[in-house]
């Protein structure tokens, strides 16, 4: 790992000893340490370094560790600092104060080193996610390319159609308002790109109008343009002390409205590519894969897949492959609702934090048991209150290539489809419910004896659901149809995509996932 | 109008005027029902009977609000199954944790 990647971690602790033993296993685990005796130093390094997670003793001399974490979060650079106490006292008063403090966790001496460890990576893993979540609104926008909208609010009916006329023959869709108040009612339903406005109407003014939309947060950042007759220097200082973006004459015409608000829309496009480059950088801080580069090598079996993310956007699918040991290979596939209703980039990162999850399961698992591993990682999502919203459908199958055995079990996914030696096609479900919603996901293991020549296929609803230009859905009928007909020597993965691609005309409408196991012959 | 709200003493019911309740509504009618648990009410019903399609997104608004919902001791059950969407709540075996109702009174009575 680089250096410059690597996590700070500040060690507080008046005791040498317990330091340089954390240090030392920090070290071993590829993160940067350092040591502060007590609070003072503590604020030194913290002012001069950058710190990702602070492991912080109670007892101190001088100040001590409740107050000092206090104090760090009343820092706003470091509200969300992620903060574990080290601590002898274990009453359940120490743990509340612990809270009260701002504490995200708390270790209590003696401890084990490898908790300390695992509790320091988890909560790193944790912050990186809840930080790129924050961003996941102004991402939301965006995604979404849309033929930007004009709001035009005008009483002049003719200057409307002129307007109008003119803003759409440039592209844009524009709808009118003959008034401030019919311009709110739309607002509630359609929020605009850029409004244009008159500044001289009956009732409620231009002036008013922008007035009353700085104080709706929702409204008060859209870029705004006056429009008037007057051309008097009093008018254009108002309008600038109100926030508008600009200001045009009316004679002046049409075409420089249209300039005017092509270089906003200009403007905002700027910032949306700033926005994805950002998307790019943390996607490679998080370091976190949702689909893996290559097909893994499992003697005896062939695998692989096909993986296209939505407008080319990672996110709402992932799929690993984890070689168990040498006999056994667990493959998964998983889908997390709701990519695409503002929590689309938090899907990334979630599902970079169940792939991560499964891993840590699987590196420990003793027997390979889908079901239970599913059921763990389910309690570990359930556990996570700050996660709770969003839910995960996953597929876990372990095939052994000794015994050709395959066992799978399901979170609320889609049946897998089993292509038997006769060439029939077998729906296999599994009965468990979506991953976090319930603490008990009631996960059952299906195991399947492969025979040479078989497949099985795993995918999500991206393919099913896909809709073709006639708006009709491929559906699972057609995905059958599609895998009965494939002959034994043919690339079943590209004929499928072939025809997917004709009927949707390659426009698809989510990810597009489909993993295919077959016994080599 | 795309969600109809109407109040029968503590239960509220939401009908969802769409034949197609896919992604692009999903986010607008999670808030209707994030307003309504705002607002205390924690008996909800939902009325499908005119989706002939609901996506995995639009799901995922259900089983967010349920969630929320049984945490606070409340319940969201649901009225009207077309073919379609019974089969998106069996594939995700989502039919085990709604309650599921022939009519929309039947379902505001099984509050009581």
């Amino acid at each position: 790992m680089p250096e410059s990647e690597k996590r700070s971690i500040l060690i507080i602790d008046d005791d040498k000893t317990i330091r340089k033993l954390i240090n030392h296993h920090l070290k071993l685990n590829n993160f940067t340490p350092f040591e502060a005796e007590n609070s003072l130093q503590a604020f030194d390094i913290l002012k001069k370094e950058k710190i990702d997670l602070v492991l912080s003793d109670v007892t101190m001399e001088g100040m001590d560790g409740f107050e000092f974490c206090k104090k760090v979060r009343e820092n706003e650079n470091h509200r969300f600092l992620p903060f574990i106490f080290v601590t002898a006292k274990n009453t359940l008063e120490d743990k509340s104060r612990a809270v009260e403090s701002g504490g995200d966790d708390i270790i209590t001496k003696p401890f084990e080193i490898n908790e300390l460890i695992l509790k320091t990576q988890a909560l790193i893993r944790r912050s990186d996610i809840y930080r790129t979540y924050g961003i996941r609104k102004s991402l939301q926008k965006s995604f979404e390319e849309v033929t930007p909208k004009i709001l035009f609010v005008d009483d002049d009916p003719s200057m409307s159609r002129l307007f109008k006329f003119n803003l759409e023959k440039a592209g844009y869709e524009c709808s009118v308002a003959d008034s401030v108040d019919d311009a709110m009612e739309m607002m509630k339903k359609n929020i605009p790109d850029v409004i244009v406005s008159d500044i001289m109407m009956p009732k409620i003014d231009g002036f008013e109008f922008r007035r009353m939309l700085l104080e709706q947060p929702s409204l008060k950042d859209i870029p705004f343009i006056f429009l008037t007759a007057k051309g008097s220097e009093e008018d254009i200082l108002e309008g600038y002390d109100l926030g508008i973006t600009d200001y045009v004459v009316k004679t002046a015409g049409p075409k420089l409205v249209v300039a005017k608000v092509s270089a906003i829309i200009n403007s905002l496009g700027n910032e949306r590519k700033k926005v994805i480059s950002e998307l790019q950088e943390a996607t490679s801080s998080l370091r976190t894969k949702v689909v893996p580069d290559t097909f893994p090598v499992f003697d005896g079996f062939s695998i692989s897949h096909i993986h296209i993310p939505y407008k080319g956007i990672p996110g709402g699918d992932f799929l690993d492959y984890y070689q168990l040991d040498e006999n056994n290979l667990a493959v998964i596939l998983g889908d997390v609702m709701g990519k695409k209703w503002g929590a689309w980039y938090f899907a990334y990162a979630y599902a970079g934090y169940i792939r991560s999850a499964l891993r840590s399961v699987l590196q420990n698992a003793k027997d390979y048991s889908p079901s239970e591993i599913l059921q763990q990682v389910n309690l570990t999502v359930y556990g996570d209150t700050k996660i709770s919203e969003v839910f995960a459908t996953l597929s876990i199958i372990i095939i052994n290539n000794k015994t050709n055995e395959l066992k799978y079990s399901g979170a609320g996914d889609i049946p897998i489809i089993y292509k038997n030696s006769k060439g029939e096609l077998l729906s296999i479900k599994s009965k468990g419910l979506l991953l976090g919603f319930s603490k008990m996901g009631d996960y059952e293991d299906n195991v399947l004896q492969l025979k040479t020549g078989e497949q099985v296929y795993l995918t999500t609803d991206g393919i099913t659901d896909s809709r073709a230009k006639s708006l009709e859905s491929f559906g699972e009928h057609r995905l059958y149809e599609i895998i009965r007909d494939i002959k034994t020597d043919e690339n079943s993965l590209e004929i499928i995509q072939k025809k997917f691609d004709e009927f949707t005309e390659s426009e698809y409408d989510d990810d597009i996932s489909l993993i295919l196991i077959s016994v080599n012959s | 109008m795309e969600f109809f709200r109407v109040e029968k003493g503590d239960v509220v019911v939401i009908t969802v005027n769409l034949k197609r309740a896919t992604m692009v509504e999903a986010e607008e009618f999670k808030q209707v029902l994030v307003n309504d648990i705002q607002r205390d009410f924690k008996k909800i019903v939902v009325d499908l009977s005119s989706c002939e399609f609901i996506d995995s997104t639009f799901l995922g608004s259900l089983v967010v609000s349920l969630k929320k919902l049984t945490g606070l001791g409340g319940d969201l059950r649901l009225v009207g199954f077309q073919p379609a969407v019974h089969s998106m709540f069996e594939l995700t075996r989502m039919y085990r944790v709604f309650e599921s109702f022939k009519s929309a009174d039947e379902a505001v009575q099984s509050f009581s």
